[in-house]
């Protein structure tokens, strides 16, 4: 139902209940100023903007959304990172905590870590559309913002074809149709690449280590250990039953890793000591063959369009003797 | 209960001693790796011919093993010591805030990200020391060391760290997340050599020092006025103990993170089944609590093989359903007299 309908029939009920023998200007006057209130209370509370589109996003919900939103927020440094890789930077206004790629989003309002955005914060920008993740945004701050007449786009990006499919529709939603299907090109076009690389290959078993006191690893529904698989190395812990497994000694000692990867936010002496800290389990192949190495966690763990970067750089890793070319083949 | 004759108390050394090294054979030989006794046999007389497993046994299980032995003999022993100095069955080596004083400085340094060697447990003790400090500071304020006062500053400085704590705890990133809750449950999964060697000798010579004190316990359980009139310095020996205790306390927290319950139950259930005459409880104490910690960090690591739980986790979740079946049969024991 349209408002002005709405206001007619609010209208409609209230001349109906007017007393007999009133005077008939009276009761007029009066249905003109409830009408005027209605009006302007109407008009306070359109939450349907003039010119918007609804789409469903990776969440299954309708959203309406603005045509051109001009105001948009990230909820997640994955999403940060899509919408400046598709040139929508300038209309991003607030980004959360963790969201430092590019560099220029450092600038931007945070608008607090993604497990814990501040409403208030979000409010305060007077943003247009939020957008946020479905691995990481909890509900109760989406189901809020939809409450507050916030329009609230869910991305889910798990996996490469999660990223594709991501960045795809949110060029569709923010009218960046080709910048997406160039982006997601290009990522196709080197993931392609490494599969008929690594097809074939020996798989070393690779230990993703993601925390070191005490020492943590990933099974096999992370995205850290996709990149493994992708990149031609097999994860031992692949069948632990927690995404982020704490690992004991012991099972590293036995599951023998020839290559063991470090991904974690230190700094890089404490990275050293680290990777020195391996040296005297000297019964590990990845140690007497000197092969760990380390990679920053932003270009596996965030579901962005860097992902590709992380996927050579570990095919690099894991298949040094393979250099990563596929020529004019591909 | 057991009469204080030098022959009992050999005894019951002599037992507990034998049950430890079957509980320490367990513990080298199961893990996320199983080996069995017949295998573990193999490894120690290096005829194992897999570097894989005597690695695993040498270098990862013994120094942990041989760690929980020694913290939990410390916390035990102390635990003993706290509730008859406090005249409290609650009392326990953390109950003055040196656990979460020694917490907080560990905290601190993995949150500000130290790097020096060692620094966890540097900070971890230096912490501790300053909690000695403030309570004796506090509590010798008002002229005497009263028992109320030194229970109730340790109350209210144990809920001051873990605010600070706590606010630690929710500003710091994922990343660090991990490493401090495992701090705070109590863990043996860092166990090195180097541990071993650096608390050891201070719960041996604690141990040594709070046995020549055995008798001194006896009387002071009695009541400070009693022991008083037996011719006890109180507050002075008071003050000795309670600084000995801290010491002890401060080291065993350093390594293994703050291990909930042992220094509690441990002297309950020895008191129990031995009585509360101090020479024999304090040895008994020492060795059961070893026993217990070892056992519990087993299980740590078995439960869930091949990720491990921190010890703290196991400790009060077998110790308190044991706990309270023995109170039931036995009564609580607790007469500090």
């Amino acid at each position: 139902m349209k408002n002005a309908d709405r206001e007619n029939v609010l209208l409609d009920s209230f001349r109906a209940k007017v007393p007999e023998g009133r005077s008939v200007m009276a009761s007029l006057a009066r249905a003109k100023k409830v009408w005027m209130i209605l009006m302007i209370f109407g008009f306070i509370c359109r939450d349907v903007p003039i010119s918007a589109k609804t789409v469903v996003d990776a969440a299954g919900r309708q959203v309406t959304a603005p045509d051109a939103p001009q105001r948009i927020i990230s909820m997640a440094p994955s999403v940060t990172e899509m919408l400046f890789a598709l040139g929508l930077g300038p209309r991003v206004v607030g980004v959360s905590r963790f969201s430092d790629y590019p560099p220029e989003v450092q600038n931007l309002p945070k608008v607090g870590p993604y497990v814990d955005i501040h409403i208030e914060a979000v409010l305060g920008l007077n943003p247009d559309l939020v957008i946020g993740a479905e691995d990481g945004n909890p509900h109760h701050v989406t189901s809020k913002l939809r409450e507050l007449h916030i329009p609230v786009y869910i991305t889910n990006p798990r996996d490469f074809q999660g990223v594709f499919h991501s960045l795809e529709s949110l060029g569709e939603l923010l009218g960046a149709e080709e910048r997406a299907a160039a982006l997601v090109g290009d990522m196709k076009r080197r993931l392609e690449c490494i599969r008929s690389l690594t097809s074939g290959l020996p798989r070393p078993k690779v230990l993703l280590q993601i925390e070191h006191t005490p020492l943590v690893t990933v099974n096999r529904d992370t995205l850290q250990s996709k990149l493994i698989e992708l990149a031609g190395g097999d994860n031992p812990a692949q069948g632990e039953p927690v995404h982020y497994p704490r690992y004991s000694m012991e099972t590293v000692l036995q599951s023998q890793p020839d290559v063991i990867i470090i991904s974690t936010m230190l700094d890089q002496s404490s990275l050293q000591s680290e990777i020195d800290g391996w040296k005297r389990y000297s019964v590990l192949p990845a140690v007497r063959n000197g092969r760990i190495y380390a990679i920053s966690p932003n270009i596996i763990a965030r579901a962005g369009p860097r992902i590709i970067q992380g996927l050579e750089t570990m095919f690099k890793m894991i298949h040094p003797e393979v250099s990563l070319d596929c020529g004019k083949a591909s | 209960m057991i009469a204080a004759k030098p022959r009992n108390i050999l005894l019951v050394c002599g037992i507990l001693s034998g049950l430890f090294c079957l509980v320490a054979a367990l513990g080298l030989a199961s893990g996320a790796v199983p080996l069995g006794f017949g295998r573990l046999w193999e490894v120690l007389r290096g005829s194992s011919g897999s570097a894989v497993e005597e690695m695993i046994v040498l270098d990862l299980r013994l120094p942990r093993v041989l760690l929980a032995g020694v913290v939990g003999f410390g916390l035990g022993q102390c635990g003993v010591v706290f509730q008859t100095l406090l005249r409290n069955p609650l009392a326990e080596p953390f109950i003055l805030g040196i656990s979460s004083g020694s917490a907080l400085g560990a905290i601190a340094a993995i949150v500000l990200g130290l790097q020096f060697p060692a620094a966890v447990s540097v900070c971890a003790f230096g912490g501790g020391l300053v909690t000695i400090a403030l309570i004796l500071g506090i509590s010798q304020g008002r002229g005497s060391m009263n028992t109320t006062t030194l229970l109730l500053t340790g109350v209210v400085l144990n809920a001051f760290f873990y605010s600070i704590i706590m606010f630690f705890v929710s500003t710091s990133t994922e990343e660090k997340l991990h490493a401090l809750l495992f701090w705070l449950y109590g863990d043996l999964g860092r166990s090195q050599y180097l541990h071993v060697a650096a608390v050891a000798p201070v719960v041996i010579l604690g141990a040594l020092f709070l046995y020549g004190y055995a008798k001194s316990l006896n009387l002071l359980a009695a009541g400070d006025e009693a022991a008083h009139h037996l011719g006890i310095e109180v507050e002075k020996t008071k003050i000795v103990l309670f600084v000995t205790l801290s010491l002890i306390t401060g080291f065993v927290v350093s390594v293994s993170g703050v291990i909930g319950f042992v220094g509690l139950i441990v002297p309950h259930l020895v008191r129990m089944v031995l009585g509360s005459d101090h020479r024999v409880l304090l040895p008994a104490a020492g060795l059961f609590g070893a026993c217990f910690l070892v056992a519990a960090d087993t299980a740590a690591r078995v439960v869930i093989a091949p990720t491990e739980l921190p010890v703290g986790v196991i400790t009060a979740f077998l110790g308190a359903p044991f706990f309270i079946l023995v109170l039931n049969r036995k009564g609580s024991g607790w007469s500090p007299s």
